[in-house]
């Protein structure tokens, strides 16, 4: 398997098949004497912006302190809670009780729910 | 223990221990090793931006039938030639053990 | 649902949709302005759309990835942000161009002048988005779309020459004003191969399940369906041609067009005129702002869903929410709908190889499309229509700018 190939940049889908983001980057642990280890799929929180350019990810960084959810960390998954890489990638999780929803949630509470028939 | 990005380490130059750059880091392969997949090869690639340009062209067959795409070569090295004490500057050396320390 | 069924849907969306603002503007002015001539730039036109939308729908039903996911996929975030931002600026002006088309719509049924319907225009596209209902609304819209088949009925009665008109979906070179006909020619390749015909085709396939066992209903669908639209556009220009051409008018105004309708068909004309044009463009509408709402949600792995609740995908809905904002307000500002119809289409012809080499990439590889991938023609066929086109754009929109 190819990390950039097979992994990154895929749809992530919780346990249940509900949508999570995409896999905006990958840590690898690397350890005297043994090959790097695949750690942790990381979601969100300006990850992706950092890869298009860094100068992009603080720029939108003040905008993501200013709007938006309090917790904007990136959402760290651990390799292990990887379930299935096909289409998706399917980890063993709940999506709405992780922060990769957070800025969904935030949108939904300060705009979309507020007007009348969401 | 120390972490580095996946996505920071791709397109990143390496060297040999003489500083000479040999090429950049395209892509990792992993395999798996009990509960864990680890890294087991690195794909180099080539540095200058022609063949790079003519190798991205290449992945439409219309091209290559016409005779683009013979981009450069992608070479596998294997995990233990990289040195990644500082990830910003991975070296290829072929000494082995130094996964980083 | 059968696949007998899908089909018939299938194609009444492919006729019934075909036509929008960008079709029938650039269309008529070209018939208007050159005759018959321009034809093969429909015809040009719907062959690549038609292999464009087929592609969407087989990677869709093989690899279950709608196009956008699969871009980001393939390429990376940094490279997908191309053809994210060209297709999304483009797409926008097309949705005001619809807007646009639909209030002309109301400002010849009731005489209030466009500005002042481009808000209620944009709230009734906006309403019925935010109903979740899309596929019920989609099927209507299509049925309904089948009024712009007045324009053959029209051509027919304006006994348009067959054999002339025949012979001109071959390409055949302007005997004068060159740089305004390349200009109408590459317009309309960009009305008819407009990205987001193939980009909503595909969340359609992937929302309906498609699997490999509906290739041959895709192919059915794309190619009958866009072919069929596309004599309409034909119909179109052969009808201004006889209508406008013989007289040496040009078209510059949408409030011109009516006449091509209302001559061979009386005051019928004129009323199914204003229907086209309101029902085709409202419908086109709702399919873009809808399309832009997936390609930013499909490319950032958000939840997405034309019939989901908007609290169930608030990003989504927010996205196509502000899109529509946005367009009506260009409309509402008073901008000539007409030039800024005909400005995006050939905006879209310069943006084509943008979005259509990721595409074809995809389409070649095996591990989206396993043994399913593109035939050499396809590939030989749409490349060369959409670096064409992009060519010949970069050429005659700066002269077709510095003309006027």
């Amino acid at each position: 398997m190819e990390l950039g190939r097979h992994i990154l940049d895929q749809q992530v889908i919780d346990h249940q098949g509900e949508q999570m983001g995409k896999v905006d980057g990958v840590t690898l642990e690397l350890r005297p004497g043994k090959p790097p280890r695949v750690s942790h799929l990381v979601i969100g929180g300006g990850t992706a912006a950092r890869r298009i350019s860094p100068g992009f990810a603080r720029w939108l960084l003040r905008w993501r302190r200013r709007w938006g959810p309090k917790t904007d960390e990136p959402l760290l998954v651990p390799w292990s809670k990887v379930l299935k890489i096909g289409v998706d990638v399917k980890v063993d999780l709940e999506a709405e009780r992780t922060s990769a929803l957070a800025w969904e949630h935030w949108v939904r509470a300060h705009i979309i729910g507020r007007i009348p028939g969401a | 223990m120390r972490e580095v990005r996946f996505e920071d380490l791709v397109g990143k130059v390496v060297r040999n221990p003489h500083g000479r750059a040999i090429g950049c880091i395209e892509e990792l392969r992993i395999e798996p090793d009990g509960e864990d997949y680890v890294v087991t090869e690195y794909l180099i690639g080539g540095l200058e931006w022609l063949p790079r340009l003519w190798g991205f062209l290449g992945q439409l067959p219309t091209f290559r039938a016409l005779g683009v795409g013979q981009g450069p070569r992608i070479r596998p090295v294997p995990w233990h030639w990289i040195d990644l004490s500082d990830p910003a500057r991975p070296v290829l050396t072929e000494i082995t053990g130094s996964g980083g320390r | 649902m059968s696949k007998l069924l899908e089909i018939a849907l299938g194609l009444v969306t492919g006729i019934g949709g075909f036509l929008e603002a960008g079709s029938l503007a650039t269309s008529a002015q070209a018939g208007a302005a050159f005759g018959f001539q321009l034809a093969w730039a429909i015809a040009l036109g719907t062959i690549c759309i038609a292999f464009l939308v087929e592609m969407a729908g087989r990677l869709a039903a093989v690899s279950k990835h709608t196009l956008p996911d699969a871009m980001r996929e393939r390429f990376g975030i940094r490279f997908f942000t191309v053809p994210l931002v060209a297709v999304v600026l483009v797409s926008f002006l097309v949705l005001a161009s619809e807007l646009g088309g639909v209030a002309l719509a109301l400002q010849l049924a009731t005489g209030i002048k466009f500005q002042w319907w481009a808000p209620v225009a944009a709230l009734a596209v906006w309403l019925l988005l935010w109903a979740h209902n899309f596929s019920l609304v989609e099927k209507g819209a299509s049925l309904l779309g089948l009024v712009t088949l007045v324009f053959a009925v029209a051509a027919f009665k304006l006994h348009v020459p067959l054999n002339e008109l025949g012979a001109h979906l071959l390409p055949s070179l302007p005997r004068q004003e060159g740089a305004k006909y390349w200009f109408m020619a590459v317009s309309i390749i960009g009305a008819s191969v407009s990205p987001y015909l193939f980009y909503f085709y595909s969340a359609g396939a992937v929302e309906d399940h498609w699997d490999e066992d509906y290739l041959g209903v895709n192919r059915i669908i794309a190619g009958l369906g866009m072919g069929f639209g596309g004599t309409v556009a034909v119909a179109v220009l052969a009808g201004a041609a006889m209508v406008f051409h013989s007289r040496g008018i040009q078209i510059d105004r949408y409030e011109q067009i009516p006449l091509q309708l209302a001559q061979p068909l009386g005051h019928w004309g004129f009323i199914l005129f204003v229907a086209s044009l309101g029902i085709a463009c409202f419908g086109a509408a709702l399919e873009i702002a809808l399309q832009i709402a997936y390609l930013v949600a499909q490319g950032f792995g958000w939840k997405w869903g034309e019939n989901l609740h908007p609290k169930d995908a608030a990003r989504f809905s927010l996205v196509y929410t502000v899109a529509i904002l946005l367009a009506g307000l260009l409309i509402f500002t008073g901008i000539d709908p007409l030039k800024l119809t005909i400005f995006s289409m050939a905006l879209t012809a310069l943006s084509l190889p943008v979005t259509v080499v990721p595409l074809l990439i995809i389409m070649n590889d095996p591990m989206y499309l396993g043994e399913n991938g593109n035939h050499w023609i396809a590939n030989a066929a749409v490349l060369f229509i959409s670096l064409l086109a992009c060519i010949v754009a970069i050429v005659a929109i700066p002269l077709q700018i510095v003309g006027s």
